[in-house]
C-alpha cells in the first residue's frame, strides 16, 4: 500500500495557512477553518481511516501551533474526518455539493465537541450564542472555502498521484 | 476482506480518540513548564517570527484598502470634526487654566507625585487565528522585560493580560476572551464585580447584586482586587442594565473602552498586579 505522505505534509500547509493567513481572512467576526476543510474533504476522498490518521495529525498541529488545550482539536478533527471517510462509504463522494454540505455538518460538530470539552474543563459556553453568532458563520465562511479546497485535492493532488502510479 | 478493513479502521479511530484525550489530559496536568507546553512555545516562537514578516507585506495592503473604503464616510467625518476642533480648542483652553489650578492646589496640599507605572509600547503584529480565542499577538517580548501575567493597556483602556513570552514576541488574552476574567469596580456606585466575555466578544459584569444602584453610562474600573491587573485601568462603560425575574443578581452589558478591531499600538505593564494604580 502506498504511503500517501503527501496529504500529511500538505495538513502542514493547510495548518500554517491558517495560523499566518487565516487572522487576515475574517469576516463579520468569524474566521474559515482550513483544517477542517482539509480533514473533511480527504475524508471524503480517501475513506474514513485516512480521513481520521489525516485528522488527529492536522488537528494536533493546529493545537500545536494555534495555542490553546492540547489534544481537543487532534480529537474533534479525527471525529469529522472519520465520519466524513463514513460518507465516502454511502454517496458518490466526488460532487462539490456533497462536500458543501458535508462541510456545514461538520463545522457544527466540530464546535459542539468543542463545548462539550470547554463545559468538562467547567467553562460554560451559551450554545444559542455559540450557534448563531460563530458556528453558522463560520459553518458558511468554510462552506464556501470549500469548493477550492475540494478542487486542489482532486485536480492537483489526486491528479498527481494517479500521474506517479502510471509513471 | 472488507469487513475487515472497516473494523481496522473501526480500531484506529478509537486508538486515535484515546491518544488525544491522553494528550489532552497530560496537557491539563502538566504544569507550565511540562513538554506539551514547551512544544507549544517552540510553535509559537516560530510562527510569531513568521507573522512578523507577513504583517509587514500585508500592513500596508490592509491601510491602503481600509482608506479606499473609507473615502466618503472620511468626507462626512471631515465636517463633523472640523466643528468638533472649534468647540475642543475653547475646551483645551478651559482645561489648561484648570490644569494649573489643579497643579498648583496638588503642591499645596503636598500630595504625592502619580506613581510613574513602568511600560514598554509594543505594536500588534497578528491575531489568533482561532475562532475559540480573543489574542494578539506583540512585538515585544522577553528581551524587553515582557513577562507572562503582564496587564496591556491603551491610551483607551485595558486590553488585556500576557499569556505566552517569547524573545522578541508575546500573546495577550484579550478582556473579550471567554477565559479572561477581570475583578472591576463601578466608579460613581463602588460596586464590585467580575467583568466577563461572552463567545462573541461581548462584555457583560457578574455578581452585580440586585440592590446595586448602577445604571447606563457608569464607567467600570479595575478593581485591582486577585492582583492580576492593576487598580484604576478604565475597562469600558455601562450600557445596559437589567434585573432577570429570578436571579439574586443584575445583568449588566458592558461597552469595552478599547476598539479592539482597531488595535494597532499598546502599553505593556512592566510591573505586576498591585505594584501600581493608574488613576
Amino acid at each position: 500500500m502506498r504511503v500517501k505522505w503527501r496529504l500529511y505534509v500538505w495538513a502542514i500547509f493547510f495548518v500554517l495557512l491558517q495560523v499566518v493567513i487565516g487572522p487576515y481572512l475574517g469576516m463579520f467576526k468569524v474566521l474559515p477553518d482550513f483544517i477542517l476543510i482539509w480533514v473533511v474533504v480527504l475524508g471524503l476522498t480517501e475513506g474514513p481511516e485516512m480521513g481520521a490518521k489525516v485528522g488527529f495529525w492536522s488537528g494536533l498541529l493546529g493545537d500545536i501551533f494555534m495555542g490553546g488545550h492540547m489534544g481537543i482539536g487532534a480529537f474533534t478533527k479525527v471525529v469529522v474526518g472519520y465520519l466524513a471517510g463514513l460518507v465516502r462509504m454511502t454517496v458518490f463522494f466526488e460532487n462539490i455539493f456533497l462536500a458543501i454540505v458535508v462541510v456545514l455538518a461538520a463545522t457544527l460538530l466540530n464546535d459542539l465537541v468543542y463545548v462539550l470539552f470547554m463545559f468538562l474543563l467547567g467553562e460554560i459556553i451559551s450554545l444559542k450564542l455559540l450557534l448563531f453568532k460563530i458556528t453558522f458563520g463560520s459553518a458558511i465562511y468554510n462552506a464556501l472555502v470549500t469548493p477550492i479546497v475540494f478542487y486542489f485535492k482532486m485536480k492537483l493532488i489526486s491528479g498527481r498521484e494517479e500521474l506517479s502510479s502510471i509513471a | 476482506l472488507r469487513q475487515i478493513s472497516e473494523r481496522k479502521g473501526y480500531i484506529l479511530f478509537i486508538l486515535l480518540l484515546l491518544v488525544s484525550l491522553l494528550i489532552f489530559t497530560v496537557y491539563f496536568r502538566e504544569g507550565e513548564t511540562g513538554f506539551l507546553r514547551s512544544v507549544q512555545k517552540l510553535a509559537f516562537a516560530f510562527t510569531s517570527t513568521v507573522q512578523i514578516q507577513v504583517k509587514r507585506v500585508v500592513f500596508p495592503l490592509q491601510k491602503g484598502w481600509r482608506f479606499l473604503s473609507s473615502l466618503g464616510r472620511l468626507a462626512r467625518e471631515n465636517e463633523v470634526l472640523k466643528r468638533k476642533i472649534t468647540r475642543l480648542e475653547l475646551e483645551v483652553k478651559r482645561l489648561e487654566s484648570l490644569k494649573e489650578e489643579n497643579q498648583r492646589l496638588k503642591r499645596l496640599l503636598g500630595f504625592k507625585k502619580e506613581y510613574p507605572l513602568k511600560t514598554v509600547p509594543a505594536k500588534m503584529i497578528g491575531a489568533s487565528a482561532s475562532n475559540w480565542q480573543s489574542a494578539i499577538l506583540i512585538s515585544r517580548g522577553s528581551k524587553s522585560g515582557i513577562e507572562r501575567g503582564m496587564s496591556v493597556v491603551t491610551s483607551g483602556g485595558l486590553v488585556g493580560q500576557v499569556i505566552e513570552v517569547t524573545q522578541d514576541a508575546a500573546k495577550v488574552l484579550l478582556i473579550t476572551d471567554p477565559k479572561s476574567g477581570v475583578a472591576i469596580k463601578i466608579k460613581r456606585t463602588g460596586e464590585e464585580g467580575v467583568l466577563k466575555a461572552r463567545i462573541n466578544g461581548e462584555l457583560y459584569l457578574k455578581y452585580i447584586e440586585k440592590s446595586a444602584r448602577v445604571r447606563p453610562g457608569d464607567k467600570v474600573y479595575t478593581s485591582g482586587l486577585g492582583g492580576v491587573f492593576p487598580r484604576g485601568i478604565l475597562v469600558g462603560t455601562v450600557r445596559e442594565v437589567q434585573q432577570p425575574r429570578l436571579s439574586l443578581y443584575k445583568k449588566v452589558e458592558v461597552k469595552p473602552a478599547v476598539n479592539f478591531s482597531r488595535l494597532e499600538e499598546v502599553l505593556v505593564i512592566l510591573e505586576k498586579s498591585s505594584a501600581g494604580e493608574l488613576r
